[in-house]
């Protein structure tokens, strides 16, 4: 909340009949008038937009921000900003990613300012290389993830994180793996979430530290006490597991 | 056919975003010659966008959509424009795209437009412009037949064949090859390909010679 704002809390319920969906009101004066919803007096989500009350629409896209997008739509979204610039398109994108972003900054032990100018930067460099955005290539969500990582990179180490963009990957042929062998990554986020959750902690424990907190193996092996070997041996049985769980489920 | 790949956990920590600079380019130019090592990397970087998938959202600041909005027309400041070059200039095709933007300008005729600086007859190097404490970041060409003296090292070296080859205690190194050396090794390559071998070699440590020979000449020396 901002310093000598005027804030002035409106309530009502939108749907009598279904859940019961609170949307409060808050008017920053002079600055904007954001919004917050309640669903069975649990918070979903603050959004700092404005909110035009005319807006018919406004209320369902509001509530749909809470809810998770599906692979599909994002990528649809994604698509309509690489190829229209399209604001609405990249507003919803914001207000699915930006919170998740945000998680994602405080988890690696930024101050919630910090995390907030990360995912701000972060979604910013999503409008910028959206048109590099391929969805056969990864998903929507895993997209996001290498943007975040490099803007972490850029922003809190000064560096560069070289990219391998598919083209170029491409551009040596080689006889090792056609392009048809490669795995479904792009369609496998619910299922690795999924996969995520049955790992043993010890490994776990391992990813949480390379990408929650910027830990190389070798460092996470001293923070950990282990056996650089036990380390290397936890992130091959972690993504060995992944490998193994993705065609089955697939098919 | 690529036959010596990075180990896996270094294109994890590639994909996590947690190598320096210096190691993830060589990883990134490996991964462009090799289409297993890349479907590793985008093994880990799936694993990444769901580990983000499971965290609990946290409301953005009040204003922050606006703000970001405001900014969208904004011209970008990217740096590594200046240092790249179009894929499509002659002679440039072959250099991996990764390691091409940290190159200057690359004419007709690829590796040999590129501004080497001798260091011996049979060496020549070029530094590419990262600058970061403890790492020393080039491309390397030695002449056919040259050795590079034995060397052990303090920290860890790494190297990409990218044109030529040359043969060690371990095996023998042709272009996309990736060596990854530590304390553990006695290191003596040999250059035993017709044609010059042009590697990028990036080193984390000083190194330390195993004899007096060399000392003058060794470019492993001058961090
Ligand atoms: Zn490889």
């Amino acid at each position: 909340m901002r310093d000598g704002s005027t804030v002035r809390d409106t309530s009502r319920v939108i749907r009598p009949g279904g859940p019961r969906v609170v949307l409060h009101y808050r008017l920053t004066v002079g600055l904007d008038m954001s919004t917050a919803f309640v669903i069975d007096g649990v918070p979903q989500l603050n959004l700092g937009v404005r909110f035009r009350s005319r807006d018919r629409d406004a209320a369902t896209r509001m509530m749909q921000a809470g809810a998770r997008l599906d692979n599909d739509r994002l990528c649809d979204l994604i698509e309509a900003v690489a190829q229209h610039k399209d604001r609405r398109a990249f507003s919803e994108l914001f207000r699915h990613f930006a919170p998740r972003l945000k998680a994602f900054g405080i988890r690696q032990g930024s101050d919630a300012a910090t995390a907030d100018e990360l995912a701000q930067e972060a979604m910013l460099a999503l409008w910028r290389k959206a048109a590099t955005f391929d969805r056969s290539r990864a998903s929507a969500t895993t997209w996001v993830f290498t943007i975040v990582r490099n803007k972490r990179i850029d922003m809190f180490r000064r560096q560069r994180h070289p990219e391998v963009a598919l083209d170029e990957a491409a551009e040596q042929p080689s006889e090792e793996a056609a392009p048809d062998d490669r795995l479904q990554w792009s369609t496998a986020g619910d299922l690795l979430s999924r996969v995520l959750a049955t790992l043993p902690q010890d490994q776990i424990v391992v990813l949480q530290k390379a990408f929650y907190e910027d830990k190389s193996h070798s460092v996470i092996a001293e923070e950990l006490n282990l056996p650089l070997g036990t380390v290397k041996s936890r992130i091959r049985l972690g993504l060995a597991r992944l490998r193994q769980a993705l065609p089955e489920e697939q098919l | 056919m690529i036959n010596h790949h990075p180990p896996l956990e270094l294109l994890f920590d590639y994909a996590a975003g947690t190598l320096p600079e210096p190691v993830a380019l060589a990883v990134a130019t490996h991964a462009a010659l090799c289409p297993m090592c890349r479907d590793d990397i985008d093994a880990a970087e799936a694993l990444g966008g769901a580990m983000l998938d499971t965290l609990t959202p946290v409301p953005m600041q009040e204003g922050a959509l606006d703000a970001v909005l405001a900014r969208l027309d904004e011209p970008e400041v990217e740096t590594l424009a200046a240092n790249s070059i179009a894929a499509s200039e002659e002679g440039a095709h072959m250099i991996p795209g990764p390691l091409r933007r940290y190159l200057g300008a690359v004419r007709a005729g690829g590796w040999d437009s590129l501004p080497w600086r001798g260091i011996t007859r049979a060496l020549e190097e070029i530094r590419l412009p990262i600058r970061m404490p403890g790492f020393k970041v080039s491309l390397m060409r030695l002449a056919p037949g040259a050795t590079v003296p034995v060397h052990t090292h303090r920290g860890v070296e790494y190297t990409l064949v990218l044109s030529g080859g040359f043969s060690d205690e371990t095996g023998e190194y042709l272009p996309g090859d990736f060596a990854c050396k530590d304390q553990s090794h006695v290191h003596r390559p040999v250059v035993d390909t017709d044609e010059p071998c042009i590697s990028l070699v990036v080193l984390d440590a000083p190194v330390k010679l195993t004899g007096m020979v060399g000392r003058l000449v060794n470019p492993f020396l001058r961090m």
